[in-house]
């Protein structure tokens, strides 16, 4: 308490402090223009577009995805000798200058928008894949347009309009179009943007989100001229699906930004240039709040229809499905077992997919079985999170193989103890559907193989259990993180941790955030079963999923294969053949599978709920939000 | 001070920032790169050191997540949560303040029990049922106010409600108690005695009176307001300080965690001045 | 005539004074919240034997039901089911003992410790009671949402760690108020008089400041228990709550919150618990001040 006198000095303190509360509440006024939000409320509409958002949209759809996955491999499989890819397409001549009829602002509500980062040495993961699909960055490469959920082909429609590799595999050299301008006047795009750009983006120190990625087979980029850019490639690291990493269906790609720019004013302003080539143009952007941007009046590539699109953050479901249904969003994408109440509550509105979605599986993680890290020639057997005992049931030592077996019954036995159909149905609504494998490979695939489904048999459950040393099952410890739901939709994992307990287990769900988790997943310290999204990708890809099964410095599921099983993955960096890649993709599989060491659960679909507003959009392959260009409001 | 050496260790305890950058095909070289950058490879005692000396000049450092100044990333949340704070600060006096003195008044009667079980709600429902349930009466049903998000006055609203409710609570509870003291007090029975008018009772001598106590405790309260809001934040998409610093825990982004923490503890430390400050200056007794 | 006047006139006032008599039973006994807390209890003590079925194990194939009142609700689930099938009447009741755990073992600890603390400091004054003070004010200080977050994160999710995060960051009140109740206690004569017969220190604290301070403990605990639920509902909220499948009322409101529009139910039943419990505790904390201690009407 006070000691000495009440002077008048004391009020000159009280008068400063409460001045500057207020002064610093007021500051900070809206930097932005408030655009005077149309909210349409829908008029009565006597013709109202009533999109069926009925399953049947959805199984139609995925069985074109089948048809197209096929028509691809038969593609690749033809062209099998060369090694050279020369992929000419004739360049699509930049539109006329026409006078666009550009009107009405698209609000899209998001759960998280990253702050602006124009430099790709600062931008990491969650960054670059947020710039790659808001329509503000151009990518080398494009693929053709195809109705979601099918992914496309190559098309010349990139800022590269075509590339060709040298026979000896040293090199890949890049046809640069012409007449792509960058925003805010900073001129036209040559080969320089782009060595600089991808220089950037593998430097030394880099935060790039896929700069390990990159450096593996890239050592620098070189602009020959003003339209041609050559990457100088490491000796035998050439892998043949390096360009579905440039393409703009991936969440990562390079973006090219200026290099004029950089010059003129430094590292640090590069940073949040707002400075790109994208149809849209960058006008206010907040990290953690919201990017506004406007469209380029004339687009090489595709000039947008509506003048602005807003990206907003809202973090909670229900308020976004609340701004969704009171106008002041216009697009969402809620939970799946939501989608139908949500587009229930505004007439005219619908569902888009954009993406055949990504699954749900559970990992068994600590099955740490990699004893040697092969680019490094180190023994990292045993991990941190090894730890095959009798609080980790699911645990398996390779070395002690009647152990190893009981581990494998477990894991069995709590794959085969979740009814699939049940849990589409309660945590999906049904608008997903079963998967037995991590790995791309599903039912109607022509590489499957039906001894890699897992049977809903809960007595043969608990005799695994039983023949495990468990007759009662344990308790354990089951992690679902609560704050990404478009990666792990938490239902899916309750919904089998209550049929794991209707078996006599005891599970106990550990809630805490993904991004908490993550660095036990990276040190190999993590040893629980977790929900995680498995993979979406295609069986013949060559790198899908299994590069985060093996011993690397980066990301991991919990799993580590051992090192003759993930032989396979490696032989597949350098076979160009897709049905090659494929067959040794399907004998890790094979080996995952007989193992259980995961326990896939259900395929969702990335649906997002749009509002009658909203005349058109045809996003593309992604997990997120993408193509404003192709959006036509009402 | 010890409360940010405290939150300095916890923060570092979290786990090594590096790993939520670094992916599967990164190097050592990287690594190590990345942690003599961050100053990850000195002792912790000696970060710390750092930390302070960059500090007070009023260096916190490039925040992880967002690759500018976190002073600048701090800073550009503070209107929003300030003007937040204010605005709950207010409901919760535009209900606290008169239904105390009401239940206090009117002691023991229904208007007492009603007073002290409408404040209750406050502190009785958890702040985000409070915030959406608001939302889906007012914006959804009724569309007279904006859902989320900060814009003009009437996005102020809703969430003003929301996270003053249960300061309302604590007001009303103490003007009440206040207010009833001095009731009792022999400075009021005289007056009453005296004839005065029970209107004048109230205000002119009663209340004058008991307002010291809840207005000492307004200033705390106004720190727990601008420090506290972070579920009310995440509900209306409110830009401000408590999501700021929940979001940065999760992404390991020290400089900023340490950087609000400070701030945080500074507010605290300066409303109890202003309290005792307050105390002094309005309590008769306490003259020098 | 004017008999049966005076007669109705007596008639009238035995029921207005029976009236009077029941009302004024009323206010001068806690009625409502000890016969709520009784249930509360009983709730906690007897779950088993009341709920209806299992909380923690549901019916995949009955989700959201509606609760009985409903045409398509059933009395098989009286306040309808949750998500994943689970009663909700039931793990409301089983919840009630959630409450009651954290609540009793977070404040006692925090009685027990802070009235240590609170002793110490005002009996002793200056500088002990300054070092003292400090750690306290240290603890009030901490927001402690972030603090809960990264503890959690770093020793894991359950209810211990809660229990003990719980109690350390809210013993400062408690010790406050022994504090302030101390000093004012020791100057008083029959301290001054068992000094001079010679007790100790701590038979002094113990026998004579003690039980003047327990009605202040007594007191602030009960006020406590409603911000104690809440602390714990939006724990929940940040994901760092009681973890499931365990029923906690404060992770009941915070899973049922995206469905305020369409199964109201799952949120609105465990909050209807919150609310009576706390205005259970409220009521009755604030009835023992006004009669036990008037001067305690500063609590807050």
């Amino acid at each position: 308490m006070l000691q000495s006198g009440f002077s008048a000095s004391r009020w000159i303190v009280v008068l400063l402090l409460g001045g500057a509360t207020v002064l610093a509440a007021c500051g900070g006024g809206e930097k932005v223009v408030e655009v005077t939000r149309v909210v349409e409320k829908p008029v009565a509409q006597t013709v109202v577009v009533e999109k069926p958002v009925a399953i049947e949209k959805v199984v139609q759809q995925t069985v074109v995805v089948e048809k197209q996955v096929e028509k691809v491999v038969q593609q690749t499989v033809v062209v099998e000798k060369p090694i050279e890819r020369v992929l000419v397409a004739t360049p699509t001549p930049a539109p006329a200058v026409v006078k666009p009829t550009q009107s009405g602002t698209l609000i899209v509500a998001l759960i998280k928008v990253e702050p602006p980062i124009f430099l790709p040495s600062e931008s990491a993961y969650s960054s670059g894949v947020f710039n790659a699909f808001s329509g503000v960055f151009e990518s080398l490469l494009r693929r053709t347009h195809a109705e979601p959920p099918a992914i496309g082909d190559e098309s010349g429609e990139g800022i590269a309009t075509a590339w060709e590799v040298a026979p000896d595999l040293s090199k890949i050299t890049f046809k640069i179009r012409s007449g792509v301008s960058f925003h805010k006047g900073f001129g036209e795009l040559t080969a320089v943007d782009v060595a600089f750009s991808f220089n950037d983006a593998i430097k030394e120190g880099s935060k790039f989100g896929r700069a390990g990625e990159l450096k593996r087979y890239m050592d620098r980029w070189e602009a020959v001229d003003k339209n041609t850019a050559v990457v100088h490639l490491k000796k035998g690291e050439y892998d043949a699906s390096w360009w579905t990493a440039q393409d703009n269906t991936n969440g990562n790609f390079v973006p090219i930004v200026s290099k004029a720019f950089f010059d003129k004013n430094g590292a640090t302003a590069a940073l949040t240039s707002m400075v790109a080539t994208g149809p849209f143009e960058a006008v206010n952007w907040t990290g953690g709040k919201e990017l506004i941007a406007d469209a380029v009046p004339a687009h090489w590539r595709a000039t947008g229809k509506i003048k602005r699109v807003r990206y907003v953050e809202i973090p909670e479901t229900s308020t976004q499905r609340a701004a969704f249904a009171t106008g002041e969003v216009h697009v969402i994408q809620p939970p799946l077992k939501f989608i139908q109440d949500t587009t229930k509550s505004v007439r005219g509105s619908y569902t888009v997919q954009v993406d055949r979605g990504t699954g749900q599986s559970v990992v068994f993680s600590g099955n740490y079985w990699a004893k040697v890290w092969p680019e490094k020639n180190e023994t990292i057997f045993p991990r941190k999170g090894f730890k095959p005992d009798a609080e980790h049931p699911w645990i398996g030592d390779p070395n002690n193989p009647e152990q190893a077996e009981k581990a494998r019954k477990v894991r069995w036995a709590l794959a085969m103890a979740i009814d699939r159909d049940l849990v589409n149905l309660i945590a999906l609504k049904g608008l997903g559907e079963p998967l037995y494998t991590n790995s791309g490979f599903r039912p109607k695939d022509p590489f499957w193989k039906d001894a890699w489904l897992i049977p809903y048999d809960v007595e043969k459950a608990k005799q695994f259990l039983k023949d495990a040393g468990y007759p009662n099952c344990f308790s354990f410890k089951f992690q679902i993180a609560p704050d990404l739901p478009t990666l792990i939709t938490p239902e899916v994992g309750q919904a089998a941790a209550q049929m794991w307990q209707q078996i006599g287990c005891k599970v106990e769900i550990e809630q805490v955030a993904y991004a908490a988790r993550r660095p036990s997943l990276v040190d190999r310290s993590m040893d629980i079963p977790w929900l995680m999204q498995s993979e979406s990708s295609h069986a013949f890809m060559s790198d899908s999923k299994y590069h985060a099964m093996i011993p690397s410095a980066g990301f991991n599921y919990g799993i580590e294969l051992p090192n003759d099983v993930a032989q396979a993955w490696y032989d597949n960096r350098t076979i160009l053949e897709a049905k090659k890649r494929v067959e040794n993709n399907a004998k890790i599989q094979d080996w995952l599978s007989n193992q259980g060491l995961f326990s896939p659960i259900v395929q969702r679909v990335l649906l997002w709920t749009v509002r009658p507003e909203v005349a058109e959009w045809r996003p593309h392959f992604g997990l997120q939000f993408n193509s404003p260009e192709t959006v036509v409001m009402r | 001070m010890a409360t940010t050496a405290f939150v300095f260790a916890l923060s570092r305890a979290t786990g090594d920032p590096r790993l939520l950058f670094l992916d599967q095909y990164s190097t050592q070289e990287q690594w190590d790169a990345w942690g003599k950058q961050m100053g990850l490879d000195r002792p912790l005692l000696a970060q710390y050191a750092t930390w302070v000396m960059d500090a007070v000049r009023g260096d916190f450092g490039q925040s992880l997540s967002q690759r500018t100044n976190s002073l600048s990333v701090i800073a550009a949340r503070v209107p929003a949560t300030l003007q937040l704070a204010l605005g709950a600060f207010t409901f919760a006096m535009l209900v606290g303040l008169p239904l105390g003195v009401l239940s206090a008044v009117k002691r023991g009667s229904m208007v007492d029990y009603l007073g002290r079980a409408v404040a209750l709600f406050g502190q009785a429902l958890p702040p985000f049922w409070l915030g959406i349930m608001l939302i889906l009466i007012f914006a959804v049903k009724l569309g007279w106010l904006p859902t989320s998000r900060h814009g003009g006055v009437e996005h102020f609203i809703l969430p003003s409600i929301t996270l003053g409710w249960l300061a309302a609570s604590g007001i009303l509870r103490l003007v009440r108690s206040s207010m009833l003291e001095v009731l009792d007090s022999e400075y009021v029975k005289l007056a009453r005695a005296k004839g005065v008018g029970r209107l004048s009772i109230v205000w002119k001598h009663a209340f004058r009176n008991a307002i010291l106590a809840p207005l000492t405790y307004a200033s705390l309260l106004l720190a727990s307001l601008i420090t506290g809001a972070v579920v009310t934040e995440t509900v209306f998409a409110w830009p401000g300080l408590g999501r700021l610093a929940v979001q940065s825990v999760y992404a390991n982004d020290f400089p900023v965690i340490t950087g609000v923490v400070l701030l945080f503890t500074v507010v605290y430390v300066g409303m109890n001045f202003l309290v005792d400050v307050a105390y002094a200056y309005f309590d008769p007794r306490i003259r020098y | 005539m004017e008999n049966a006047g005076a007669q109705a006139a007596k008639v009238l006032d035995a029921r207005q004074s029976r009236r009077d008599r029941v009302w004024r039973f009323f206010r001068t006994w806690p009625v409502l919240p000890l016969a709520i807390l009784t249930v509360l209890i009983s709730c906690a003590l007897f779950a088993p034997l009341i709920a209806p079925h299992d909380p923690l194990v549901g019916d995949l194939r009955a989700p959201t039901m509606q609760p009985a009142w409903y045409p398509e609700g059933s009395s098989k689930y009286l306040i309808g089911t949750d998500t994943l099938g689970r009663d909700i009447l039931s793990r409301v009741i089983f919840g009630a003992r959630i409450s009651l755990i954290v609540a009793a073992v977070v404040l006692g600890l925090g009685a027990v410790g802070g009235s240590l603390f609170g002793l110490v400091a005002g009996y002793y004054g200056g500088q002990v009671d300054e070092v003292l003070m400090r750690f306290v004010d240290f603890t009030l200080a901490v927001p402690f949402i972030l603090i809960a977050l990264v503890v959690v994160i770093v020793l894991g999710q359950s209810l211990t760690v809660i229990i003990v995060l719980l109690a350390v960051f809210g013993w400062g009140g408690f010790a406050r108020q022994v504090r302030a109740e101390t000093l004012s206690l020791r100057t008083r004569d029959y301290v001054a008089l068992a000094k001079v017969a010679g007790a100790g220190t701590a038979q002094i604290l113990y026998r004579h400041i003690l039980p003047g301070v327990v009605n202040t403990l007594i007191v602030v605990a009960t006020l406590r228990v409603g911000t104690l639920i809440l602390t714990e509902s939006i724990l929940s909220f940040l994901g760092v709550g009681v973890p499931p499948p365990t029923p906690s009322w404060g992770s009941m409101v915070s899973d049922g919150r995206d469905y305020l529009d369409t199964a109201w139910w799952i949120s609105f039943a465990p909050g209807l618990a919150i609310f009576l419990t706390v205005l259970g505790f409220n009521f009755l904390g604030d009835w023992m001040r006004d009669r036990f201690d008037p001067r305690l009407r500063q609590l807050v």
